[in-house]
């Protein structure tokens, strides 16, 4: 296994899978090959390196969340979303002159990588695109849920300073109710989620069923009582005339009753409680048996509350250390990016559909385009001509031996030995690139030095002309 | 047949877009660049190729013919016999639907120069029956594979596969030697081995008297030797619908393998002296409670008798509506008290675990063969591995012999051994059954 693990799941008897890896490792040195050479020539080899990078991490996050496992899954979510939307901010990023050379780059890259993880598949795009949207709907339901959490816990915290911080023991009491009642509630809610009947032995369960049931009748009264109270407290709370000191050794026992340690172990049963209950839910979904759906739904979920700790873990503190971005555009960016993501995947998703890419050879197809595209965009900045010539001949040559190499694998499986046709292929292919390339740069100079020959107006005629001499042949 | 294939129309386009490009920018680097997959285009188009006519191909099958579930290899020489070289030559061997290929690959891409042979060597999982191999189907391509050569070729050697029920020597054939009853016994009776001495009785043959010991020691005593005897034994052999599952895709049904293992048992028996009798449970025919029955006896009419019966169980569709439970607790009936009864069964159920129970509780010895198709690659397939292999142990515990024949194993072996065990201790527990 000289290029490491499969990312794709092939037939061995042929009909499906990624082409041959002789074919694949010969267009992927072609293109790595003009891409070192466009970073030399342009000196931005962190760019085109940066580039490289999270189109590799995208196309394996497609082929992992293509894959059955859970954690298959959520590595493909990890590596899908997150590289996607780095790669559209690397190729926003670049300056608008140089942006066709790296969007050009940035498709090769793609293709190369989605032929390698065989990726380049209608289903497979659907199904990415699916989950990846899945994943970033629940990183907003996490975001709403942290949300939450952080307000209940900023109110109980309110509560407490209250409780503790009151002038008068009529608003202590107050207070103290209202979190009595907070905490009984919330008991009360958490106590069908926790799992006593299921740890009590099979021939005692139905008198603890019986105590349960007893329990929380007991505990909504006492949490509607003392929440009723509370807010009856708040009139006595609201008339000067009455208070609590009037009463006697109500004052002592309100004050023993707020003290810090009686607050805290009050809030803390309610915390207990929320725990175990968040404990024992997660413990009964991951022992349940996961089908398709649930496994897909699960990995997604895990996804999103993964990109919403690394946002706020990372992400926003960084961003509000630096200098160049703003923490509010960091995060509306955060939230448009992966929207503009689906939309590109949609339309290449359409693109498939509607068979405007060639029936699985999209790699090889979207590379060759990519690399038509990086051609053009050389030509645009000024690079040298030969480095033109040889992105045009290199998307020639990625495509022969890439669809070579698909069509080898439909016949014949990855199974037989097939190493030498296919290089005997690729030195044909590369072969022609490089003499077309060496004749092209001689015309060239030949035009340069030689005034009349390779008039620009002749040389729109010859390629008219080869035109439609193309369309009539039709390759 | 010549086909041209259209692998450059993306070219065509290519081209398109530089022309409008390189008029946009008023670029003549990019007009030049336009000519460039038209070098290609053209290369695809000007590349031919003729039918790979100078070719020659031989296969070799080997073994054949062979028993069912047995890996056989294929293999096939190409050999070049042009003064060119095929620069893209793909042959794929036609393997018959019904088999499976379980390792290499009937398929190969090679290159080959004049004179130069390539081999493609795979294995399939043989089946009963008799498998023709069609002609070898060979495509070739010139360099800019734009055009496809597609030919049948035709080959030498061999060209079917034949995988019978009685295929391979018998196990049990380098032991015997065809005579009536030669099976040592741990009972002591005539016979040619030593096993002990007694008291001279009167009437004791002159021959077994210990003359030596009487020399020494002035007393009579008679050699006991080991005892031949010879069983009756009825094969049970389980073609319930249940049983008609295999390991995977062309691979031998479990019905397969018990009759091949059910044959190869009745052989080396018979070949050793035994009466067989045969007693098919799964079908509906006029014998007792819908058994097909074959009372034990010897000779080669009826060695043949029992193949014949044997592979019509393979082959006949079996009714889903026949009591398993009585049929098995009917060959007990028919059987006799005196025979032993050889369950071949892939155990995929409890039904002949049951019925190797209650033949225990009627004291009959017993042998369970059991072929195993259970895969386990899946979860699934393991589970129910350790199923059988429960049921196997259940057997054993009940006081059965059992025989585990695991895929890729020999049967051979572990039925030499096991049955003459059973024998032997069929022998010892039981003085007056079975014998003679």
């Amino acid at each position: 296994m000289p290029f490491g693990p499969r990312l794709d799941r092939p037939s061995a008897v042929g009909d499906e899978g990624r082409a041959r890896e002789t074919s694949l490792g010969v267009a992927a040195v072609t293109v790595v090959g003009l891409a070192l050479a466009t970073a030399v020539l342009t000196g931005r080899a962190s760019v085109l390196g940066g580039i490289a990078l999270v189109v590799g991490t995208t196309a394996a996050g497609v082929a992992m969340l293509d894959r059955d496992g859970l954690g298959q899954k959520v590595v493909g979510h990890l590596c899908f979303l997150p590289g996607a939307v780095l790669l559209g901010v690397l190729v926003a990023t670049v300056p608008g002159d140089r942006s066709p050379l790296a969007a050009g780059f940035a498709l090769a890259f793609l293709g190369i990588a989605s032929a390698w993880a065989d990726v380049a598949d209608a289903a497979v795009v659907e199904s990415a695109l699916a989950q990846g949207v899945l994943s970033y709907v629940f990183g907003l339901v996490w975001a709403l849920g942290g949300g939450v959490v952080v307000g209940a816990l900023y109110l109980c915290w309110t509560l407490a300073t209250l409780v503790l911080d009151a002038q008068t023991p009529s608003a202590t009491a107050v207070g103290l109710l209202a979190a009595f009642a907070v905490v009984l509630g919330v008991v009360r809610l958490v106590l069908p989620a926790l799992p006593v009947v299921q740890l009590t032995p099979r021939d005692r369960r139905r008198p603890v069923r019986a105590r349960l049931g007893r329990a929380k009748r007991a505990l909504s009264l006492s949490a509607a009582v003392a929440a009723g109270t509370a807010v009856l407290s708040l009139a006595v709370l609201a008339t000067p005339s009455l208070s609590l000191r009037q009463v006697p050794g109500v004052v002592a026992a309100v004050d023993a009753l707020s003290s810090a340690s009686v607050l805290g172990a009050l809030l803390a049963v309610g915390g207990l409680a929320l725990l175990v209950t968040v404990v024992a839910a997660g413990v009964r979904q991951t022992t349940r048996q996961f089908d398709e759906t649930r496994t897909r739904t699960a990995a997604a979920g895990i996804a999103g509350g993964g990109y919403v700790a690394v946002l706020c873990l990372a992400v926003v503190p960084e961003a509000n250390e630096s200098a160049l971005f703003d923490s509010v555009l960091v995060v509306g960016g955060v939230l448009v990016a992966p929207l503009v993501v689906f939309v590109v995947f949609g339309a290449a998703l359409v693109a498939l559909r509607a068979g405007l890419v060639p029936e699985g050879a999209g790699g090889p197809a979207l590379a060759a385009a990519g690399l038509v595209v990086t051609g053009i965009g050389a030509d645009s900045v000024g690079l040298p001509a030969p480095l033109v010539f040889g992105c045009v001949a290199g998307a020639l040559a990625v495509w022969d031996v890439g669809s070579f190499g698909l069509g080898v694998t439909a016949e014949l499986g990855h199974r037989p030995e097939t190493r030498r046709i296919e290089l005997t292929h690729a030195v044909f292919a590369v072969g022609i690139g490089v003499v077309t390339v060496l004749g092209a740069t001689a015309l060239l100079a030949a035009r340069a030095t030689t005034s009349g020959i390779g008039h620009t107006a002749a040389m729109t005629a010859a390629v008219i002309g080869a035109l439609l001499l193309g369309a009539l042949i039709r390759g | 047949m010549r086909r041209r294939r259209a692998r450059w129309r993306g070219a065509v386009a290519a081209t398109a877009v530089l022309a409008v490009a390189g008029l946009w920018n008023r670029s003549a680097t990019l007009l030049l660049a336009a000519a460039i997959p038209l070098v290609y285009v053209t290369h695809g188009m000007l590349s031919t190729v003729d039918s790979p006519s100078a070719l020659s191909v031989r296969r070799t099958v080997d073994p054949t013919p062979v028993a069912p579930g047995q890996p056989v290899t294929v293999s096939l020489a190409a050999t070049n016999e042009g003064d060119r070289t095929l620069t893209d030559l793909r042959i794929v061997d036609s393997v018959p639907d019904e088999l499976q290929v379980v390792d290499g690959s009937p398929r190969a891409g090679v290159a080959l120069d004049p004179g130069e042979t390539c081999a493609i060597e795979y294995t399939v999982v043989a089946r009963r029956g008799d498998y023709d191999f069609e002609q070898p189907r060979a495509r070739l391509r010139p360099s800019g594979a734009g055009m496809v050569a597609t030919m049948d070729l035709a080959t030498d050697g061999d060209d079917r596969l034949a995988c019978r029920l009685d295929s391979g020597a018998p196990p049990l054939g380098d032991h015997g030697d065809d005579f009536v009853g030669q099976l040592t016994s741990d009972r002591p009776g005539r016979g040619v081995q030593f096993h002990s001495t007694r008291e001279y009785r009167h009437g004791d043959a002159a021959d077994r008297i210990d003359w030596r010991g009487y020399a020494q020691r002035g007393e009579l005593a008679t050699v006991n030797y080991e005892r031949w005897v010879s069983a009756s034994v009825v094969v049970v052999l389980d073609v319930r619908e249940r049983c008609r599952v295999a390991a995977g895709p062309g691979r031998p049904t479990a019905v397969e393998r018990s009759a091949y293992a059910a044959v190869r048992t009745a052989t080396a028996l018979m070949r050793i002296g035994h009466d067989v009798g045969l007693a098919v449970i799964g079908r509906d025919t006029t014998g007792p409670a819908g058994l097909d029955w074959i009372p034990p006896r010897a000779g080669s009419n009826h060695r043949s008798r029992l193949k014949a019966r044997i592979e019509h169980a393979v082959d006949v569709d079996v009714p889903s509506d026949v009591d398993p439970a009585l049929q098995f607790r009917k060959v007990a009936e028919v059987a006799g008290a005196n025979s032993q009864l050889v369950l071949v069964s892939p155990l995929l159920d409890d039904e002949p675990v049951d019925a190797v129970t209650s033949w225990g509780a009627l004291e009959r010895a017993r042998v369970v063969l059991s072929p195993d198709v259970v895969t386990g690659t899946t979860v699934g397939g393991q589970l129910e591995a350790v199923r059988r292999r429960t049921r196997l142990v259940r057997c054993q515990s009940s006081g059965a012999h059992t025989i585990d024949w695991r895929r890729g194993t020999a049967l051979a072996l572990a039925l030499e051994y096991a049955l003459e065990i059973e024998a032997r201790q069929s022998a010892r527990a039981s003085p007056s059954g079975g014998g003679r």
